[in-house]
This record gives structure tokens, C-alpha cells and sequence, in this order.
């Protein structure tokens, strides 16, 4: 019990200096930002919609509906990578040496990489994330018992956690390599783009792939419930679905870590 | 305190030999190692680019594994207990920085009270300690990224302190310093040591540093050990020749025949003698043959004293 609340004043403290830290550095500046990054998400929006439109409907989604499933992908991909900018250079902090510094303290390296960057702009994504999934369901007319209400937000945070993993889970191969940008940047990043479409439309090898970096986790199944898109009565397990998948996946980040960590031997000098 | 008994740790290296292929290397980094530091020492700890100093300090702040032997520091094996480790010491390395860039000083030392759970009124105290000591106050509300390197490294020296450790790893914390701060730091570190009676073992390409303040110095080059021992000793272990220049009353002294390099300007003879190689009765049967009316002494830069020692291990 102690335990814990250290460590969640070990995480506001960090979030605090983070927050003052990107105001200081960016000034006003954030603000332009913030709202030239909602902009730009915007204008995908428009894209999605305009096209799907064109087709009606795209693997039984409607074009707003696709917004939807754009923008769960989008917060969770927010939400998921809060802690997680450290990791994207993996390069510095193994072959610089740079991981050094975390391995003299009394905190596990893995918390202090977490907490020492949080990434406070992505305050704009959830604002627009939250804010367009709620427009698509008054626009669509859909509502939502208490129980879908409180699996939306499962959704979001058990979402936040698999991506997060996600994301995570191949930066320790630059314990082996020394450089790993490139393949986490393409899991991180690129497939996103993936999953803004219904995994549906996909050939059966891709929409496999999508399963086995359980990316359909994030957004499709519980885009299925949420939309009322399924006639199962299993369908709100699809959602309840993405939290262990999401333990599962940062569970097996840790243990890549760990491993990886007893090979580091740090940058000679 | 830090006891370290034939520790040797050697890296691999991947070499290609074509285009897929490639091999693997060990290349030796340190080779059967033992020493031992006491509570309180100031050690240097010297030795050219790629000889394995590093790779010693991070085997025993807990970085990296040895390959054999063993390490004890304060009775605790740094690598694999290396939180309770993380207590005992502080760290600071040169060319890296553990401060919050973009945020004042206080925003990192208060996170890392945090991080080793200190106490608040030992916080305190230890905090005006530093803030005194190091002239904190001077920069205290001031953003990291404006100081000058000088500012900035008091500032780090104040986070690697802040827990109140009983060892301190310096690596190269004089690097990139102009002659002014270099002396400040010197100074502030020598002041630290009295008032915490803290082991402090620091490497540096700078020996002016170690000349100044350590009582020990340890060479390494090519992975091993070549000297232990005070500067003193240093100097005199190593076959370097001191120039002496002595004023004599008349202008034909009387020379023992043995002397080396003598070079005569009137009144004024200059020659080199070299104590290693026994040499200093020579000095003295000089000076006892004439009538001296000055003598002045130089002793062989330290820079040579170091690289005759490097150059002699690798033969």
C-alpha cells in the first residue's frame, strides 16, 4: 500500500515536471501546437468520411462509424504513449550509454524511463479523440446503456495499455542490434494506419497479422460492441478481450527487457 | 570499502568478414584486476582512452557484470544488489547530465528525495548543506539549460550528493572546464571530503586534478593494473630525468664525471639527473664539491611521468 503511493506521487511529481518542463521549453507555442495537431487530425477525418461515403459503407461501417474507429485508435494511441517517448531512441540510450545513469539507482530502470518523459501534448489527441467519439455517437443517434458507457471507458484504457505494449514490445531488440528505430517506428506507427479501417476488409494473411500484433484488440472488437455492429451476445467480451491481451503483450515486453538488459554492456570507454 | 579480486571483463565485438557473414571477437577490457580503497580515500584513477577505467567504475557502481571475481562494495555486490547498491553511492559522470533540462535545480533534487526516500528533515539539512557548500543559491531559480558548465556541474555534484552517499564515482568531471572552474570544482570536492569524509574515486585525462586532490593515484593501461600508490611515489618509480640548475660562485666548478646532459653558461650549469636510476648522490657530491649560490629543481612534467608508464605495460 505503501508502495503504491509512492509510486503514484513518484508519477505526479514526474507528470508535474513534465508539464512544466514542456510549457517552459515551448511557451505559447504550445498552444499553436496542440491546435495545429488537432487540425491536422481533423483534416483526416474529412479524408475518411469523404471517402467512405464515396462507397457507401467500407467492411459494414459507415463513414462515421469509421471516424469512430479512427479516433478510438487514436486516443488509445495517445493514452498508450504517454511514458513511452524514451524508448523511441533506444539507440542513445544503449549504444551512448546513456542507460547508465537509471542502473545507479535505487528505482527500477524501467520506471524512471517511463515517468522521465510523459508526453503532455498528447493532450490534444485525447481532447479531439474523446470529443469526435462522442459527436459520431450523438450524430448517429446511438445510445449507450450504463454498461456500454463504462466499457467505453474499459475500452480506452485497456486500449491505452495494449497499445502502449505495443509499441514497447520490439525496443529491446536494440539490446542486440544496437539500432531498433526503424522496426519499432514501423509497429508503433505505421500499422496505426492499418487499423483507422475495419480489419474486416483485409485479406485473411493481413487480417491474421493484425491479430498476432493484436492491433484488431484495440479498436475493431470493441468498436463491434460500442456500435452495436454485432448481433452476438458475446459481443461485450470482445471488449472485456483487450485488457489481458494488453497485460499479455506487457508482460512479455518486460520479460524481452529483462533479457535484454543482462546482455547490455553498456558503451566502453 | 570497494574490494575488488581478480576481476576481468572482456566485451564482444562483431567484425564483418563479408557481407553476411561476421565474427565474433573478445576483446579483454580489464584483466585480472584487485584493489582495494578505504573509507575516506581520494582516489585517481588514471589511464589512456580505451584502457578500461570505464568499464572498472561501471562494474562497480553496479552497471555492468564482471566477468570473474568478485566485487564487494560496502559489503554489497553492486551488480546484483544493485538497488541497495544505488544507496550507498553517487555517481557522476562528466559528459552526462541527470538534470531536468528544462526546470530548475530544486525540481531534480526534489524528485530524487523522492526516488531514495529521504526523510524530510534529513533532507533539509543536507539541502542547506549544499546549497552552502556549492554555492546553489548563486543559479537556484534559474532553468538548467541557462548556466554555464561551471554552474552546471555544481548542480550535478548536488544531485550525485543529495543521499548523503558514502562513495562518489567522479568520471571526468573536470572534462570541457576552462582552468578557473577546473580549480573551483577541485576545490569544492576537496571541501565535500572533509566535511562528509566520503570516498571519492574519480578518473580524469586532466593529472592536474589528481595532483591536487587525490592522496592515491591507480594507473591502468591495457586492462591491468601497472601502479598503485601516492603521486609521490609515482614520479619517483618512473625513470624520468629532473633538470637541475645551479648558480655556482666560480666559473670553473668542479664536475663529477657521471653527470648527464651538462650544458655551462658562465656561472650557470644545468644537467638532468635521474633519481629512479639512483642518480641523487650524484646531486649531492655537486653540491658538496662547490660553493652553490643557487639551485633551482624542476621535476619532469607529469604528463611524461604518466606516459612513460603506459608506454611500459603495453611493450
Amino acid at each position: 500500500m505503501k508502495r503504491l503511493k509512492w509510486f503514484f506521487k513518484l508519477c505526479s511529481m514526474s507528470l508535474s515536471m513534465c508539464w512544466r518542463g514542456y510549457i517552459s521549453y515551448m511557451g505559447w507555442s504550445a498552444l499553436v501546437h496542440g491546435i495545429g495537431l488537432m487540425i491536422g487530425y481533423l483534416g483526416e477525418y474529412v479524408v475518411l468520411y469523404t471517402m467512405i461515403r464515396n462507397f457507401n459503407t467500407l467492411g459494414g461501417f459507415s463513414g462515421l462509424e469509421v471516424c469512430f474507429l479512427y479516433a478510438l485508435g487514436l486516443t488509445t494511441y495517445a493514452l498508450g504513449n504517454v511514458h513511452t517517448r524514451k524508448f523511441w531512441r533506444m539507440d542513445e540510450l544503449v549504444l551512448r550509454g546513456r542507460l547508465d545513469m537509471y542502473l545507479v539507482r535505487p528505482v527500477s530502470p524501467l520506471l524512471q524511463l517511463f515517468t522521465e518523459d510523459l508526453q503532455v501534448g498528447y493532450l490534444s489527441h485525447l481532447i479531439l479523440g474523446v470529443g469526435s467519439m462522442l459527436l459520431v455517437k450523438h450524430m448517429t443517434g446511438l445510445t449507450w446503456s450504463a454498461v456500454q458507457w463504462l466499457l467505453f471507458v474499459y475500452a480506452l484504457l485497456a486500449g491505452g495499455m495494449l497499445m502502449g505494449g505495443i509499441s514497447l514490445l520490439l525496443t529491446p531488440l536494440s539490446f542486440w542490434w544496437g539500432e531498433s528505430g526503424a522496426v519499432t517506428w514501423l509497429v508503433r506507427h505505421d500499422v496505426r494506419y492499418a487499423i483507422r479501417y475495419p480489419v474486416t476488409i483485409y485479406p485473411k494473411l493481413l487480417r491474421g497479422l493484425l491479430l498476432v500484433l493484436p492491433y484488431a484488440f484495440v479498436n475493431y472488437y470493441p468498436c463491434l460492441y460500442l456500435l452495436n455492429k454485432s448481433d452476438s451476445p458475446f459481443a461485450a467480451g470482445y471488449v472485456l478481450l483487450t485488457l489481458p491481451v494488453g497485460i499479455l503483450v506487457n508482460i512479455v515486453f518486460v520479460l524481452f527487457w529483462r533479457v535484454g538488459l543482462k546482455r547490455y554492456s553498456s558503451a566502453g570507454g | 570499502m570497494i574490494e575488488l579480486s581478480h576481476v576481468s571483463k572482456s566485451y564482444k565485438i562483431q567484425k564483418k568478414t563479408g557481407w553476411f557473414r561476421s565474427e565474433t571477437q573478445m576483446k579483454c577490457a580489464v584483466k585480472d584486476v584487485s584493489l582495494s580503497i578505504g573509507r575516506g580515500e581520494i582516489v585517481g584513477y588514471i589511464g589512456p582512452n580505451g584502457s578500461g577505467k570505464s568499464t572498472t567504475i561501471k562494474m562497480m557502481s553496479g552497471i555492468l557484470l564482471p566477468d570473474e571475481g568478485t566485487i564487494r562494495v560496502n559489503g554489497v555486490d553492486p551488480f546484483y544488489q544493485r538497488k541497495q547498491n544505488g544507496r550507498n553511492i553517487g555517481v557522476l559522470f562528466g559528459q552526462r547530465s541527470q538534470l531536468w533540462w528544462h526546470l530548475k535545480l530544486e525540481d531534480t533534487l526534489n524528485l530524487l528525495r523522492h526516488m531514495y526516500d529521504i526523510p524530510d528533515a534529513q533532507y533539509a539539512a543536507r539541502l542547506s548543506m549544499l546549497r552552502k557548500t556549492l554555492s546553489l543559491d548563486e543559479f537556484w531559480g534559474q532553468p538548467i539549460r541557462q548556466l554555464s558548465l561551471g554552474q552546471r556541474m555544481r548542480g550535478e555534484l548536488a544531485a550525485a550528493l543529495i543521499h548523503s552517499p558514502s562513495i562518489l564515482y567522479l568520471d571526468e568531471p573536470t572534462i570541457g572546464m576552462d582552468v578557473i572552474v577546473k580549480e573551483s570544482i577541485r576545490d569544492l570536492l576537496k571541501l565535500i571530503h572533509q566535511r562528509d569524509g566520503i570516498t571519492i574515486l574519480l578518473t580524469t585525462h586532466d593529472l592536474e586534478d589528481v595532483e591536487r586532490i587525490c592522496s592515491r593515484v591507480i594507473v591502468i593501461s591495457h586492462g591491468q593494473l601497472c601502479f598503485d600508490g601516492s603521486m609521490a611515489r609515482l614520479r619517483e618509480q618512473c625513470a624520468s630525468d629532473s633538470t637541475v640548475t645551479i648558480l655556482f660562485a666560480s666559473e670553473t666548478p668542479e664536475l663529477p664525471d657521471q653527470l648527464r646532459n651538462v650544458k655551462k653558461e658562465g656561472k650557470r650549469v644545468t644537467f638532468t639527473i635521474n633519481r629512479a636510476m639512483g642518480e641523487s648522490p650524484l646531486l649531492a657530491e655537486t653540491i658538496s664539491r662547490n660553493i652553490v649560490r643557487d639551485i633551482a629543481i624542476s621535476e619532469p612534467p607529469v604528463e611524461n611521468v604518466i606516459r612513460d608508464l603506459y608506454e611500459g605495460v603495453g611493450q
